[in-house]
């Protein structure tokens, strides 16, 4: 994993004690497009990804959902090229950000 | 008094985080709240509740029903079409929201959701609620002087059409209050059923009710309404 500046994230601070739980579901949501991906299953990956486009700008995390939105755009085209370098910087954000609640 | 107090919403979303994330913007203004990850369960609950809005997903993952089809079973209902339904969705191109209107959603937000947003629209909802709702009786006859409960479904400079439970026979003398007859400075008007009242779903009544004594002020009041 790259070694990357922090990405700061400003949250509301009315999400505080939901954020926690969010960005660990989120992480462990990785591995399942992650093995989707290898099984090109682009329906299934274009359905959680669209999931995680939802929720992410939802929550604020509006980078996260710019490239869930990209793979949720691929599958629905039926292209798995560009896929992966998504889910990479969905992982390396996860791994990098830093919430700041205001 | 916040348009908020009192208010129930169940909102009906197969995405936990979506659902959490809208619980703590409406509690954080009072609302009363009813999540639903499945939306079969979410729909048999509504049959049973009254809750004042309902806040709809339109896309389903793993349901064998997606909102739509919930919009459709509301069109087909006796009493769920009383009850607002605001939608959203993560597709938001312009079919779906002409899809979403056809079913007579509303309000469509689309996603991501925008606390500040939701916020707004549902304010305004709630208010736009508030103003219509009088309560009035028929001063003809004094020992039915009971107060009712009714909206304003219409108001022209002549006329109104109220919603009620009740029903009158033409040429009834009504007597109307309510924030929106106050609004519009009417408390000096008289009121007077034009034709017999019109049944519409079980149980309520449309009255059409002539408004006597309107004046330039009053007209100009009514004009500016948005209804």
């Amino acid at each position: 994993m790259e070694n990357m500046e922090k990405i700061i994230v400003e949250i509301d601070s009315m999400l505080e004690e939901l954020i926690p739980n969010y960005l660990k579901n989120r992480t462990s949501e990785i591995e399942e497009l992650k093995v989707l991906y290898g099984k090109g299953d682009l329906a299934s990956l274009g359905k959680l990804a669209h999931k995680i486009a939802g929720n992410s700008g939802s929550y604020g995390f509006h980078e996260m959902g710019q490239y869930a939105k990209e793979i949720e755009n691929k599958c629905s085209e039926g292209s798995s090229e560009g896929i992966s370098e998504s889910i990479n910087n969905i992982e390396n954000y996860l791994a990098n950000i830093e919430v700041k609640y205001i | 008094m916040s348009v908020f107090k009192d208010k129930e919403i169940y909102i009906i979303d197969d995405d936990e985080s979506i659902l959490l994330l809208l619980t703590k913007i409406l509690e954080n203004k009072g609302v009363t709240v009813k999540t639903f990850t499945d939306p079969q369960e979410g729909l048999a609950t509504l049959t049973l509740g009254a809750p004042s809005l309902v806040m709809l997903d339109l896309d389903f993952n793993e349901s064998e029903i997606s909102g739509y089809d919930i919009l459709k079973v509301r069109m087909g209902d006796a009493i769920l079409p009383k009850i607002p339904f605001i939608v959203f969705s993560g597709h938001s191109g312009k079919k779906h929201i002409k899809q979403a209107i056809e079913l007579k959603a509303d309000d469509f937000i689309p996603k991501p959701i925008n606390a500040a947003v939701i916020q707004a629209k549902l304010k305004k909802f709630f208010q736009s609620e508030e103003i219509k709702s009088v309560t009035f009786n028929e001063n003809e006859r004094p020992s039915v002087q009971a107060n009712l409960k009714g909206e304003i479904s219409h108001i022209s400079e002549n006329c109104l059409q109220i919603t009620s439970q009740m029903k009158f026979v033409q040429g009834t003398k009504l007597d109307i209050n309510g924030p929106l007859i106050k609004n519009i400075g009417a408390e000096i008007c008289q009121f007077e059923t034009i034709n017999d009242a019109q049944a519409l779903d079980v149980g309520y009544y449309k009255n059409k009710a002539k408004i006597l004594g309107v004046n330039n002020q009053i007209a100009t009041n009514i004009r500016r309404l948005d209804f």
